[in-house]
């Protein structure tokens, strides 16, 4: 029953009466209503329980500093949203509210027991308690205190809502459509500039709503003139940033849960209004206790009567004339009013207030408070990016404003429970400036960001210290203005969309063959080919032998690939790579190793030359990217003369390598145009041509597996065709297709290198065995700094191989080599780490390459692996960084 | 909504990068096919072929052929052929150049744009933007973020 | 995020860069090892404005140096 709605007059539909549930209590409000005006219509003053002493709290103003009345509001999925404020809740059908922080209700809750222990929550209670005795804090004080901390709930429930993310520029751009607001957007959209007008509230007219009965239609009519002014409501900017930029959340939309807006603007006006600041007596914290002016709006705008009987706590005069008038257009009996002098010592009531008490022993029965300690500007936005705001006059200037005394508690941070003693105590302990104070007290720190408490915190922190608020200090704001959910932040891209996948032109193809994917990197790449009902592991073991017996095929598309044109091409990478290249002729390619500028290795990859100053380049597909932006910083920054023309043709070409002494074999049932034999076709060259007379290709004869092979480059058009001819002549060899377990394991049998794993920012070509490619008879990037003395030393950890010294344990992944097993308790200094691990389908047994301090020279040597983690120490042999035909002999059958 | 957002993926039929070097700026080659030059930003375009010059050195050929123009086979060090490594996602409907909009990290509506065409980032993509009228929109991107960005771009319609 | 202004495609939202760190002009490849250190390791760390390339990814792929004020990010021409 809506006993305290008007009959007539406010902002709401009548005619749509909405129904909502508050704990568990059916009532009803009006379209237009908010949660926190629809409550106050039914008479509901008793909303919440603070957070720490859980005394009773109603509703206090009518916007987004409420610090109070906070609820947990179910929307029509049935999501949980904690710490809803109820003032800027709008009403909606089916809404489900609770109070927060109560038990078993807001009206009976245990915890306000707590206020008898008092005097021991004083504030930073919690630095000078749960220390003793020493473990007790995990076993009994964490549980407890993480149950009894905070306010609302967070649900677990997945969050099905949809979220939107977009851009916005405009020339200016206004933010609040009060007056002030409008006025600017108005003239700014007169003079031709485009123009964005944003809202918070459902409506436009900001203080406007708090005077009259209505918003001026004639505004929005005037506003939808101009075709360079947009403007939107529901729509909070909650954060300024450098150049213009702010950004903001826009809800209440019809697709969308919400709207995250990127707003840049050339230039922008903030007319965010100012905010009223409620009064610091004993016991001014009751439900019934508002702000002077929300009490207006609720009048004005919402048609509903905060209360019946209104004492008034008003230190400005017109703030004072305008509530009396509203008060009394509403028919409130105004029960008395606050003289120059008088004090209030307490107030009485509950679960609602009843009286209040004034210095002259006079109580005065009341159930409405209307309070006003002035208005503080609401800058936050302005704060964020350095703007800070100053109190215009010093302590001793301003007029002494009278102090309120009593035994009750004053608060001064209705949100965080903290009084003027805490304060107090926060000052005789040292923590005077208001940074400290802050956090030592937690004043201002809560949801509302200190809205209402801040000012009269740093007030009272200038009382009690005797220092001007220059002193005091001001406090830091930090965005969002108001909360925002994760959700609105992250937008479209979640699950699967949050980072960009790459496909390679064979996917299609792959996922019908069986292949089971994984990304890694940016790709979503082939991790294994599964036949029938097989495990993983039965797959890789098929798929290495068929590699080492007879062929494989891998997807190698996802390799970096330039295209590198021009007169002084070689010379260009004769200085990207350590490598001498000089020597390297068309139809012959070599594998290129990429130092930094400080000699540490950086990639490895391929140089083809195609034809008289045209190469084809490969990068390493986790550097692909970076690689492309070091190659244009070269050509751009220090090199701008050379003649170069780097194109990247990464995604142009689609690139499968047949493995296996079947290989060659396999190539020639392809029907390539061109001679494929050894002595033609011999390994580390390239050869362009067509397979079968209408596949163009491009094959190169390298190998990561250590196998005879063939890398058949296609335009990635082909990708399909390639594959399905390969598999159908392979299938006489009895082909597999395989992916990046195999992959790994092959090549960790041989001893290849890998960026991420021995190439991972700390080792250089030499550490890894392989100095020999280091040319010493021309400057290349990091020719000079390779040369520093730490490079050089000998007893650096350097490449070798491992192996069981059983012959059978499995070497732990990421272990560290030390020369006795691991102990708890006990120091070791490592002598080495793993880089990878595998159990090798080969050989049969676990096998490992590692880096080790003076590696080479310990080959034969018994060392441990020790892992902490899996707890585990396994002997091991030290042996040369490869496996399987360490003479190579198989690349070149 | 009279003409609701489509979006379709396409495969590119001639598509080449053309390079400056020491001997042939891009105007060359532009005189060439179109019998004017080019410059930073423009597009340039006839029933065959349309040329978008979006880096100071380089400019993207498209051609309805997979066969390269004639006349340009004396500038053959400077094109490199990369129609396979690129997918075209046409978005047409109403509004569709405000939809694009609404989603690119660059102003589109911005005066400084003579020429319909730019390179700017959607999401977290890398996308090559040109469009004629705002009903028609098409986007380049690589062709192995074809697929995601697809399936993005039908996410975001589906929240318009 | 920062507006940077790109020298060919006008100011741009940082998302379309990538950060090139301190502009340091690189000695001749053969020069010593303590002009390439000085180069690459030392600094001079000031207060005001650094000197620093972007890449425009995202845009014209071009490297180009900017100076911008340490402390109110504005970037002067």
């Amino acid at each position: 029953m809506q006993i305290r709605r008007l009959k007539t007059g406010g902002c709401i539909d009548r005619s749509k009466p909405i129904y909502f549930s508050f704990n568990n209590r059916l009532l009803d409000g009006y379209e237009g209503d908010t949660l926190a005006s629809a409550l106050l219509a039914n008479n509901v003053s008793l909303v919440a329980r603070s957070i720490k002493y859980h005394r009773p709290r109603g509703i206090i103003s009518a916007g987004l500093e409420e610090p109070c009345a906070l609820v947990a509001c179910a929307d029509e999925h049935g999501m949980m949203i904690p710490n809803l404020k109820t003032t800027e809740a709008r009403l909606n059908k089916g809404l489900t509210a609770r109070s927060q922080n109560c038990w078993p209700f807001v009206e009976l809750d245990i915890g306000a027991l707590l206020q008898m222990g008092s005097a021991l929550l004083a504030v930073g209670f919690y630095y000078k308690t749960f220390m003793w005795p020493k473990d007790w804090w995990h076993r009994v004080y964490e549980k407890f205190i993480r149950r009894a901390a905070g306010q609302g709930r967070v649900t677990y429930d997945a969050d099905k809502r949809l979220y939107d993310k977009k851009y916005a520029h405009c020339d200016t751009l206004v933010i609040g459509s009060g007056p002030t607001g409008i006025e600017a957007a108005l003239s700014a959209a007169e003079s031709g500039v485009s123009v964005i007008l944003i809202e918070q509230d459902c409506v436009i007219g900001g203080s406007v709503l708090w005077e009259k009965t209505s918003t001026d239609s004639l505004t929005t009519i005037k506003l939808k003139q101009y075709k360079n002014l947009r403007f939107m409501v529901n729509t909070l900017a909650f954060g300024q940033y450098d150049h213009g930029l702010i950004l903001a959340v826009e809800q209440n939309k019809k697709n969308v849960e919400s709207i995250f807006w990127r707003i840049r603007a050339k230039s922008i006006v903030f007319a965010t209004g100012a905010t009223e600041q409620p009064l610091v007596f004993p016991g001014n914290d009751r439900p019934g206790i508002m702000l002077a002016a929300a009490v207006r709006q609720y009048i004005y705008r919402y048609a509903v009567i905060p209360g019946k009987r209104a004492f008034l706590a008003i230190a400005d005069q017109q703030e004072r004339e305008l509530t009396e008038k509203a008060l009394q257009v509403a028919g409130v009996e105004i029960v008395g009013s606050l003289g120059e002098g008088d004090q209030i010592t307490g107030t009485s009531g509950w679960h609602r207030l009843r009286k209040v008490h004034l210095l002259n022993k006079k109580s005065i029965s009341c159930d409405l408070i209307c309070v006003s300690n002035g208005w503080i500007s609401n800058a936050q936005l302005s704060a964020q990016m350095g703007d800070k705001q100053t109190f215009a006059t010093s302590l001793e200037q301003r007029p002494n404003p009278q102090q309120h005394t009593g035994s009750a508690k004053a608060f001064v941070d209705l949100q965080n429970d903290v009084t003027r003693d805490d304060l107090a105590l926060a000052v005789r302990e040292g923590y005077s400036h208001i940074e400290l104070a802050k956090r030592y007290t937690t004043v201002g720190m809560g949801t509302d960001q200190g809205k209402t408490s801040w000012p009269n915190a740093i007030v009272e922190l200038e009382r009690l210290s005797a220092q001007d608020s220059s002193r005091v200090g001001l406090t830091t704001f930090r965005p969002p203005v108001s909360p925002v959910s994760f959700g609105a932040l992250v937008g479209v891209e979640t699950g699967q969309r949050m980072v960009p996948i790459r496909r390679t032109p064979f996917h299609n193809a792959f996922e019908k063959a069986g292949c089971v994917f994984q990304t890694t990197g940016d790709w979503l790449y082939s991790r294994y080919f599964r036949v029938g009902k097989e495990s993983m592991n039965d797959a890789i073991l098929r798929e290495v032998s068929a590699v080492r017996t007879s062929v494989g095929c891998v997807d190698m598309s996802t390799l970096g690939k330039v295209d590198v044109k021009g007169r002084d091409a070689l010379e260009f990478l004769s200085r990207v790579y350590c490598n001498n290249i000089d020597g390297i002729k068309p139809g012959r390619l070599r594998y290129v190793l990429m130092l930094r500028e400080d000699g540490i290795l950086y990639d490895d990859g391929t140089v083809a030359q195609l034809a008289d100053n045209h190469f084809l380049v490969t990068l390493t597909s986790a550097n692909a990217g970076q690689s492309w932006r070091w190659l244009n910083k070269l050509l751009q920054l220090p090199w701008p003369d050379l003649d170069v023309q780097l194109t990247p043709v990464s995604d142009h070409w689609a690139s499968l390598a047949i493995a296996g002494p079947q290989s060659r074999n396999l190539l020639a049932d392809l029907n390539p145009n061109f001679e494929i034999d050894k002595t033609s076709f011999p390994f580390a060259s390239v050869k362009q041509g067509l397979l079968d007379d209408d596949t163009p290709c491009r094959v190169f004869t390298v190998s990561f597996s250590g196998e005879l092979s063939y890398e058949i480059n296609v335009p990635a058009g082909f990708a399909d065709q390639l594959f399905k001819r390969v598999l159908d002549k392979g299938a006489a060899y009895d082909i597999s297709p395989y992916g990046l377990e195999t992959l790994d394991a092959l090549r960790i049998e041989k001893g290849h290198i890998s960026v991420g794993t021995e190439i991972d920012g700390r080792t250089t070509a030499a550490d890894l065995g392989l100095g020999k490619m280091v040319s010493t008879r021309k400057a290349f990037i990091g020719s000079s700094l390779l040369q520093r003395p730490v490079l050089q030393q000998p007893d650096r950890m350097q490449l070798v191989g491992l192996i069981p010294a059983d012959g059978s344990s499995t070497i732990p992944a990421a272990a560290h080599l030390t020369d006795a097993p691991w102990q708890v308790g006990k120091t070791q200094t490592p002598l080495g780490r793993l880089t990878a691990t595998v159990h090798s389908p080969t050989l049969g047994h676990s096998i490992a390459l590692a880096l080790l301090e003076r590696g080479p020279q310990r080959i034969n040597q018994k060392l441990w692996a020790v892992s902490p983690v899996e707890d585990k120490s396994v002997e091991v042999l030290v042996v040369g960084n490869c496996f399987y035909d360490v003479e190579g002999s198989r690349l070149h059958e | 909504m009279s003409n609701p957002l489509q979006i379709s993926q396409q495969n590119m039929n001639g598509l080449w990068s053309i390079r400056a070097n020491a001997s042939h700026d891009l105007n060359s080659v532009s005189k060439g096919l179109f019998n004017q030059g080019i410059q930073f930003g423009e597009m340039l375009a006839n029933d065959k072929l349309r040329l978008i010059q979006l880096w100071p050195d380089a400019a993207y050929l498209f051609s309805e052929q997979a066969e390269l123009p004639p006349i340009t086979n004396e500038f053959e060090n400077m094109i490199t052929d990369i129609s396979h490594g690129f997918c075209t996602i046409k978005l047409t409907g109403e509004n569709a150049l405000t939809f694009v909009n609404n989603y690119c990290s660059a102003d589109l509506a911005q005066s400084d744009i003579t020429n319909q065409c730019l390179r700017t980032s959607l999401g977290h993509y890398q996308i090559l933007i040109w469009w004629n009228n705002s009903d028609e929109v098409q986007l380049l991107v690589d062709r192995s973020y074809a697929h995601s960005l697809t399936d993005y771009l039908g996410a975001l319609a589906h929240r318009n | 995020m920062l507006l940077i202004p790109c020298p060919n495609c006008g100011e741009r939202d940082e998302i379309e860069f990538d950060y090139g760190g301190r502009a340091i002009q690189y000695p001749a490849l053969n020069n010593s090892m303590s002009d390439w250190h000085m180069v690459l390791h030392q600094r001079d760390n000031s207060t005001e404005t650094i000197e620093e390339f972007w890449y425009h990814q995202s845009g014209c792929e071009c490297w180009f140096k900017v100076t911008r004020n340490l402390n109110t990010h504005e970037f002067e021409s």
